[in-house]
């Protein structure tokens, strides 16, 4: 594999920063998707979609804790700023909310009994309550 | 009740909301908060006040004005089901001793992912602003150019819109389709039909719009003018805007251009801005230029009383030079200042009312702190 074989297979995987736990998506063990193109996930973090490819409801949540820094701005490639003015104007043009927000120590359980759901998990704390989307970035 | 108590109330209601914000009443309502405290002043009103409102609350002046521009606001959202969700946005303004009315209030229906439906009294989409026009954090300048969004007096709608919003890889396009009417004590608009198209990445907006409209003045006789102005009965209207918006957060460029006209001797206006600011940390400071030109159209069969059609119209010509800068306290919460020098009158009153002569160039000074939560 050449160099640039190397780094272009690095880019399309979502993970590797060596300074910061590997995060991934997780979603409701009864969701049928497996994989999520980023510019969906994009958009239901941005809640400009509430539906999955299959049409079932996406229901985004939002981890209290420094992971959600880390998913905006290596997964989604967004700044916290740009998203806290994002947010401010979706919110009083009436036309979105934030996703619901949730502590670190419930992110499993609540991704666990809500159909749809989807959020960020460091990867050494998946289990099996839990789906693992494979996010398939732009080629 | 006073001003005093009104303030207070208002104080209570912000530290309430910046609580209960943080976690929801119940997971269905949310509710979210607005506030501007501004001052300003003017170094020569002229004889006369300065953006005085078209519903005839007060201008500024050089007297120095602590709560014209200031205003507290609430936005409810309240999810009925998984498709059904209720808004309601109140607004306070200083200018009207804070009596709160309802700028919104609708129903919204999701059809599908890219179909929404609403009813009740929204925004007029008039503007690219226009969706926060109170929202002060929404946008960098002390206050939105005068000379754009002064000439469409009205603020909100009853009626029903379709909004559709269409992915386009990083882009994303939105498109809305109203319907409906306003009512207000001077004037009445009905059968307004209004389409808009956005076209918006992470950093750039481009937007289009217009709205066709019937006007109705109803404005009695007794405006001090010897004479009824009459003859303005469900005339042709048609509004249009153009606008363009880039941020990327080194970078603030914005433009508009918009254009009234209306069937009869009420004068036609355009009217444009255009503005370019630089972050430097949690500065922003910028500079605007903005001009508004009236004008009357072919059409103008002025009532007899007026004699000529220049002197029929109710028109205003004047150009803003504005510097300023917005620095950021906190999150959501920013410090504004800017200096207006306001020319190019043309022979006109400007937005001055009631001037004693025709006016002169004079400078407006401005502070103001903006929050939303």
């Amino acid at each position: 594999m050449t160099i640039r074989q190397f780094f272009i297979a690095s880019a399309l995987c979502i993970s590797t920063f060596a300074a910061q736990a590997e995060l991934v998506v997780v979603t409701h063990p009864g969701n049928t998707i497996n994989t999520l193109p980023l510019s969906q996930l994009n958009r239901i973090f941005l809640g400009q979609s509430s539906s999955y490819a299959n049409g079932s409801r996406a229901i985004a949540l939002d981890v209290n804790d420094n992971s959600r820094t880390q998913f905006y701005r290596e997964i989604l490639g967004k700044e916290p700023g740009q998203i806290e003015k994002y947010w401010m104007r979706m919110i009083f043009t009436g036309k979105a909310h934030p996703p619901r927000e949730v502590k670190l120590s419930e992110v499993k359980s609540v991704v666990a009994e809500t159909p749809g759901a989807i959020a960020y998990l460091e990867k050494s704390q998946v289990d099996a309550s839990v789906k693992v989307l494979k996010i398939e970035a732009r080629q | 009740m006073s001003v005093l108590t009104r303030l207070g109330l208002a104080t209570v209601l912000i530290s309430t909301s910046l609580v209960a914000s943080a976690e929801n009443i119940t997971p269905n309502l949310k509710f979210n908060g607005f506030a501007t405290a501004s001052g300003a002043v003017v170094d020569d009103a002229q004889g006369g006040e300065y953006l005085k409102d078209f519903f005839g609350y007060k201008g500024l002046t050089e007297d120095p004005s602590f709560g014209l521009e200031s205003l507290i606001g609430l936005q409810f959202d309240y999810q009925v089901n998984n498709k059904t969700n209720v808004v309601a946005q109140v607004v306070a303004e200083g200018r009207n001793n804070y009596q709160a009315r309802a700028e919104w209030a609708y129903i919204a229906y999701e059809i599908n992912d890219n179909l929404s439906f609403r009813g009740g009294r929204f925004a007029l989409p008039t503007y690219m602003y226009s969706d926060s026009i109170h929202i002060g954090q929404s946008y960098p300048w002390a206050r939105l150019p005068a000379e754009v969004y002064a000439g469409v007096p009205i603020t909100n709608f009853d009626g029903v819109d379709l909004l559709y919003r269409q992915p386009l890889g990083d882009w994303s396009l939105n498109t809305q389709l109203l319907m409906g009417g306003s009512n207000t004590e001077l004037f009445r608009t009905q059968n307004s039909l209004g389409l808009n198209v956005s076209l918006s990445n992470d950093s750039l907006t481009l937007r289009a719009g217009v709205i066709k409209t019937q006007l109705t003045y109803i404005i009695g006789c007794d405006i001090g003018l010897g004479f009824c102005p009459l003859d303005v009965k469900e005339a042709d209207t048609l509004f249009s805007n153009i606008g363009a918006l880039y941020d990327d957060g080194q970078w603030f460029l914005a433009g508009e251009f918009a254009q009234l006209m209306i069937d009869g001797w009420v004068s036609d206006w355009n009217a444009g801005y255009l503005s370019a600011g630089h972050y430097v940390g949690k500065w922003l400071p910028y500079v605007l230029a903005s001009k508004v030109n009236a004008f009357n159209g072919d059409d103008c069969t002025a009532p007899a009383l007026f004699g000529t059609c220049d002197m029929a119209r109710d028109y205003n010509e004047q150009t803003t030079y504005a510097i300023g800068a917005r620095y950021a306290l906190a999150k959501n919460v920013s410090l504004k200042s800017q200096l207006d020098h306001v020319t190019g009158f043309n022979n006109t009153n400007g937005y001055i009312s009631n001037p004693s002569h025709l006016p002169d160039a004079f400078n407006v000074l401005t502070f103001s702190l903006t929050a939303a939560f």
